[in-house]
């Protein structure tokens, strides 16, 4: 009796979080991390999260990031777990075909099975939201045919050591900086013996180590939580977005795991 | 008679010379060349806090200075991005006159941001001001560079 009594005691004392929300928080945060929000929703037009709809201009044309909330209408709420981990690690759609790189699947290949099933318990937690997606507007030389050959050819992003440094999977897998910090050729293929050298197309600059070794963790810090640069000026657009929606939260232990690959790759 | 003359005459003169209106046709390039010489100095100001805030010189007795000169700065930045000033050597993102409401929303956010941070430091608290101010960054500076400014290339 007197045991029944403390341990319902002890149950009313634990704090009310279900194993199903505590993975849903885990998504979540792996969300931020990919940075998923920022091309998934119209922010400048004050667009509903995730619910697509922004337009991304590029050099193949403009593409709109589609409604990823579980609508079974507009969004992907008839989509199975499986389907949903395939299109996010291997850029295939439920009906087979490839999904343009635009959206960064070649970053996101290594994510981890235990990631994914929190980022699909997050994903399939949210609030549907019925928006039509419009369809890219691209140059014409650019179709659906010709991405598996395109994907062939680019196989080479996400580190192989995302899986022991937690950095590098940050960094690599899940921040997918390399989709506008490394420079592509005319294909639009990263060219990964240049890592972090910069891309020009994006006024992206060099963040290799050699390029990041002035600085002190005190300013990359301040760089990834307030967008602040070293000089006094703060980034702008697409970084800041970055800083925005993503690296400013991210755990200080992640944070400074992401800092401590940075600062000691090895480029060529 | 002639100090009376001399006062008068004195006193058309310097009257006109302060009439005198400086403007001259309107330039875009001056303007856009001006707004950034502006930003610089709102940097160096925003610098100088930074600087004073962390400890790193002895100028408290500025930390006005630069205060007050941040806020007039900021009561202008509107009038920095007129009509026909948006093309060029800028770097300032079309939104700024396709989406003016949300630009004045900026400017009005970063007011906001810099009256926060002034309580912050009238408060006194060294280790509250130094987080105070990084904040103010991030919502005045950061925010607008976010949805306004293009990277320069
Ligand atoms: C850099 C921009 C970008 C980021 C970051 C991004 N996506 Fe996407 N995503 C896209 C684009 C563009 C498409 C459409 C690709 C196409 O039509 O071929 C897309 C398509 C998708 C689809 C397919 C939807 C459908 O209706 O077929 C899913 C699911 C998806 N993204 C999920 C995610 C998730 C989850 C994340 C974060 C882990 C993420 N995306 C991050 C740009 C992005
Ligand atoms: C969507 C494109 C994009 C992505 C993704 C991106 N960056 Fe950036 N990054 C930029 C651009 C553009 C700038 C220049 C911004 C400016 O100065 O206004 C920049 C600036 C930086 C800088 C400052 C470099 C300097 O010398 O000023 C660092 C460091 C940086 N990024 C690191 C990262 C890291 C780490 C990631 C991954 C978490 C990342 N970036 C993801 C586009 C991107
Ligand atoms: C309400 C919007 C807004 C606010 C607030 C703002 N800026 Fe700017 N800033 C801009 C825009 C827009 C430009 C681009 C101007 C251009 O290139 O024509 C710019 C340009 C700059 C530049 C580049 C100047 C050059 O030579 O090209 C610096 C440096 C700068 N800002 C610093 C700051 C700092 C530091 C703060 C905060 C203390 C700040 N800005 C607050 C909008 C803003």
């Amino acid at each position: 009796m007197n045991y029944l009594y403390k341990l319902i005691l002890v149950i009313s004392i634990l704090p009310a979080v279900s194993p199903a929300q505590t993975l849903i928080d885990q998504g979540r945060y792996i969300a931020q991390l990919a940075n998923c929000y920022s091309c998934h929703t119209d922010i400048e037009n004050e667009g509903k999260p995730l619910a697509g709809g922004r337009a991304m201009e590029t050099q193949f044309g403009i593409f709109y990031p589609p409604n990823i909330t579980p609508d079974k209408e507009t969004g992907i709420g008839n989509w199975t777990e499986h389907q949903f981990a395939k299109a996010v690690r291997s850029g295939l759609a439920p009906d087979g075909s490839h999904y343009y790189p635009t959206f960064p699947y070649s970053a996101y290949k290594n994510i981890s099975d235990a990631d994914i099933k929190a980022l699909t318990a997050y994903m399939f937690s949210l609030k549907p939201v019925k928006q039509m997606n419009n369809n890219h507007n691209l140059s014409w030389f650019v179709s659906r045919w010709v991405l598996p050959i395109w994907k062939m050819l680019n196989t080479d992003q996400g580190s192989n050591k995302s899986d022991k440094d937690r950095g590098a999977y940050i960094v690599d897998t899940l921040g997918h900086c390399n989709e506008c910090h490394t420079p592509r050729n005319s294909l639009g293929i990263l060219q990964m013996e240049q890592k972090f050298s910069g891309n020009e197309d994006l006024s992206a600059p060099d963040i290799s180590s050699e390029s990041l070794k002035d600085w002190s963790k005190e300013e990359l810090i301040d760089l990834f939580s307030d967008g602040a640069l070293p000089s006094g000026d703060y980034v702008s657009d697409h970084m800041a977005e970055v800083v925005e929606y993503s690296t400013s939260t991210w755990k200080p232990a992640d944070l400074k795991a992401a800092i401590r690959y940075l600062q000691k790759q090895k480029t060529n | 008679m002639s100090k009376i003359l001399l006062f008068v005459f004195t006193f058309i003169f310097t009257n006109v010379v302060f009439a005198q209106n400086f403007s001259m046709d309107f330039n875009p390039e001056m303007v856009i060349k001006y707004r950034k010489d502006f930003m610089t100095a709102v940097k160096g100001h925003n610098n100088d806090i930074k600087a004073i805030v962390y400890g790193a010189v002895p100028f408290d007795n500025h930390l006005n200075i630069h205060l007050s000169s941040l806020e007039q700065m900021f009561a202008e930045i509107e009038s920095l991005f007129p009509e026909g000033s948006d093309f060029g050597e800028t770097n300032a993102k079309n939104a700024v006159w396709e989406n003016p409401e949300k630009f004045k929303k900026a400017i009005a956010d970063a007011r906001q941001a810099l009256v926060t941070f002034q309580q912050a430091v009238a408060r006194g608290d060294k280790a509250k001001t130094k987080a105070a101010f990084k904040k103010f960054g991030r919502s005045s500076c950061g925010s607008c560079h976010k949805s306004f400014k293009k990277k320069q290339n």
